[in-house]
């Protein structure tokens, strides 16, 4: 996932996220009060409800064959 | 009483056949096919550049709605059901799944002090000016909490 956060002059800071790096056709935009460091703050959050609610859009991990080790 | 009455006339349909009416544009207003005809301060006019479909009642639905789980903390965030806010978003309800905790919704400026109180398992609605866009800030009162949100 990649990001980009943009002070605003209003005291808001928006938060732009993209998935394509992952394979994944998913964008997000939001906005926090506050400066860059709340912005930041609240993005591992934003990411995880993004997650949660299109989980469909993301692949599972391959499950380890039966017999093959487990590192 | 109906937000308007279409005389008999071919609807427009998507690649499957399938009737559908289009989303309202930034303005509030519908484009549909120049076939049809509407009734304008009680005449019937045909739908054209000038005289485009109204959207005049919020309570209907023409557009599939944006369902989602937020989690809300004591940043105050804008709230929403998708990745970003629905385009031309008519309604907005938001529930608060937590069974403890209240949070507070409001404009950017919201505080655990000054926003509207969203008490454990209530629900609060908000209706727009589909033509405007009006973000709404959530902050809990305390740790982080669910809500359950979806916008029309």
């Amino acid at each position: 996932m990649t990001h980009n956060v943009t002070v605003n002059a209003d005291g808001t800071t928006a938060i732009q996220v993209d998935f394509a790096d992952e394979g994944v056709n998913l964008q997000g935009q939001t906005s926090v009060k506050g400066d860059e460091s709340a912005a930041l703050a609240y993005l591992p959050t934003f990411e995880a409800d993004l997650r949660r609610n299109n989980a469909e859009l993301f692949p599972l991990p391959e499950a380890p064959e039966i017999g093959e080790e487990i590192e | 009483m109906p937000a308007f009455d279409l005389p008999v006339l071919p609807i427009p349909t998507d690649v499957n056949g399938v009737p559908h009416i289009t989303s309202p544009d930034d303005i509030g207003k519908l484009t549909v096919a120049s076939s049809q005809w509407f009734k304008k301060s009680g005449l019937w006019v045909p739908v054209s550049a000038a005289d485009r479909l109204p959207v005049d009642s919020l309570e209907k639905v023409i557009d599939g709605p944006v369902t989602g789980i937020k989690t809300v903390t004591a940043t105050a965030a804008e709230i929403f059901a998708g990745g970003s806010v629905k385009a031309s978003r008519r309604k907005l309800i938001v529930k608060n799944e937590s069974r403890t905790m209240r949070f507070r919704v409001g404009k950017s400026n919201v505080t655990q002090q000054n926003g509207f109180p969203v008490e454990p398992g209530a629900v609060v609605g908000f209706e727009f000016d589909p033509a405007v866009a009006v973000p709404i800030y959530a902050i809990s009162e305390g740790a982080n909490l669910e809500a359950s949100v979806m916008e029309i």
